[in-house]
């Protein structure tokens, strides 16, 4: 059980060309290499366009990869074909930037948060209702909520119910991308709060991905920095946080530009 | 309710739908309300031949001698029934076809979509004369014929809404979670599509009415006795302009269903935010 829970080998991911006679495209992900211990919490950072995103979803398997490996769990991730991936899926757990578009307006916080459940196979309905009962409660919500739908909500209280969801089956890995960026800053502490509280309840292991290395200085054991598609700076929290070697990195920290100022 | 329906649709949409529904009441309700029921379905009546509009005979009589009015309601029954028919087999031609090549994507898509290309190049009615000239006239052929021109259409609008929903977070997410594609594309693409192809059928009714009528005057649709307005309007001809009123009564009569389901349609299309709430 030495083995990480996700371990990324030169992961490259190219988009198409965008014309047949245009050159391709740079990389947006050029050969990054990553580890997730399991039981730990991993902040990947990166200003927008450096290829997080892609990376993302590169791991979630929705943009075909160029070239690399990923395992996850065990499991040679890239190379499971689509019936096993479905089955295999719910060792991931996703929460997505802004809960309003990931959460279907049509459903109410019920059907939301059986969805994965019925997606695994057939539940009974008694079931189905308590499991999601109980994991909005350990999201911070009463099960009054399961009647209502999506836009009646807070976005604080949609996002909590985007987290109940990513946990009902209670994955291995969960995936935080930018969950806090389309909320407000009291709101962002308290989602921020959740997820640590939760990570010590079951045991979570956590890629948190962010531009805003603020927020993930205070969840994540390691940091890995991107940009332009490659990493620029990895190694524990404190290490980088207290003494990050580059200029990009300080200025995602937030006090880059003020030096900056300064020295002028 | 009738107020705020009445608020959206604007006044001509009212006016129309107020038409429409009239037409859909005489059409079911055509043993009641024609005055000459026998006549309508075809029963000859010589003795009255080519009679001008009366108060016996608001809209005259034809050359066999039936009653117009009674002959245009029941010919009602026909063109409605045709016209519903062929947009509810379009969609169900056309709604599949788009939401597989839209979902799905790549070969599939091309696959699909260069089928539906093929029959968008046909000129539509040329290739429904076609069709039902060799399937023989009748009422089934001449819709199957009319359909089959049609569904591209529903196939473009639902592989273009799809692909947009496509990319929805929410969609994502379902397929993230290992959601089959059956599931992602019954509970989270269908029922957002529903709106804009409800729009589409509303305004595709006034011409697939036109269309059918069409099939009909060309002697490939409906055939005699039962009532059906092209048909009419094609027998009315040969009396036209003396008899005026022959060809004139489902002649006018197509026209005013055909213009108020496109003024429908159009107001529809204008605020189709307000359908969704009006139609829950």
């Amino acid at each position: 059980m030495d083995e990480p829970l996700l371990q990324i080998r030169d992961l490259v991911v190219r988009y198409r060309r965008t014309g047949f006679f245009s050159a391709p495209p740079p990389p947006a992900v050029n050969a990054i290499s990553l580890e997730l211990a399991s039981g730990s919490t991993l902040g990947l950072v990166g200003e927008s366009g450096s290829g997080k995103s892609s990376l993302l979803r590169a791991i979630l398997r929705l943009v075909p990869v160029e070239s690399g490996t990923i395992r996850l769990d065990g499991d040679d991730w890239l190379a499971l074909p689509e019936q096993v991936l479905r089955e295999r899926r719910r060792a991931i757990g996703v929460v997505a930037q802004n809960p309003f578009l990931s959460l279907s307006p049509r459903l109410t916080i019920a059907e939301i948060l059986a969805e994965p459940m019925t997606a695994q196979g057939r539940v009974p309905a008694q079931e189905l209702r308590e499991r999601a009962a109980d994991m909005l409660e350990r999201c911070g919500l009463p099960g009054t909520f399961l009647t209502r739908r999506a836009r009646e909500l807070s976005g604080g209280q949609a996002q909590r119910v985007a987290i109940a969801r990513a946990l009902v089956l209670q994955p291995k890995l969960l995936i935080l991308d930018e969950p806090t960026s389309a909320l407000d800053i009291s709101v962002q502490a308290q989602i921020l709060n959740l997820l640590a509280d939760l990570k010590q309840e079951l045991g979570l292991s956590m890629l948190f991905v962010t531009h805003n290395l603020k927020v993930v200085r205070h969840v994540s054991d390691t940091l890995v920095v991107m940009r332009s598609g490659r990493v620029v700076e990895a190694g524990s929290t404190e290490q980088i946080s207290f003494a990050p070697a580059e200029e990009y990195t300080r200025q995602l920290m937030g006090y880059g530009g003020n030096l900056r100022d300064r020295s002028r | 309710m009738m107020r705020s329906l009445f608020k959206r649709l604007g006044w001509a949409g009212s006016i129309s739908l107020g038409i429409i529904v009239f037409c859909f009441l005489l059409a079911i309700l055509a043993p009641v309300v024609a005055p000459f029921p026998a006549q309508g379905m075809g029963t000859p009546n010589i003795t009255d031949k080519l009679m001008p509009p009366s108060a016996e005979h608001w809209l005259g009589t034809d050359h066999l001698g039936r009653d117009m009015v009674s002959r245009v309601i029941y010919g009602a029954r026909v063109s409605l029934t045709t016209g519903m028919l062929i947009v509810a087999l379009s969609l169900a031609i056309g709604l599949p076809v788009g939401l597989l090549a839209g979902y799905f994507g790549g070969w599939i898509d091309d696959a699909l979509m260069r089928v539906t290309d093929v029959f968008l190049a046909f000129p539509a009615l040329l290739l429904a004369v076609l069709m039902a000239a060799a399937m023989g006239a009748g009422m089934v052929n001449s819709t199957v014929a009319v359909a089959v021109t049609w569904w591209p259409w529903y196939a473009r609008l639902a592989r273009a809404e799809v692909l947009v929903l496509r990319g929805q977070p929410y969609v994502e997410a379902a397929r993230v979670m290992g959601v089959s594609h059956g599931t992602i594309i019954l509970r989270h693409i269908l029922p957002s599509t529903s709106r804009p192809l409800a729009v589409q059928a509303a305004l595709d009714f006034g011409p697939a009415l036109l269309t059918a009528s069409a099939l009909s005057f060309l002697g490939l649709g409906i055939l005699p006795p039962t009532a059906d307005w092209g048909q009419m309007v094609n027998a009315g001809r040969s009396f036209f302009p003396l008899r005026w009123w022959y060809a004139a009564a489902p002649g006018v009569t197509i026209f005013v269903l055909a213009l108020a389901f496109s003024v429908l349609g159009d107001a529809l299309r204008g605020d189709d935010g307000g359908l969704g709430d009006a139609a829950r």
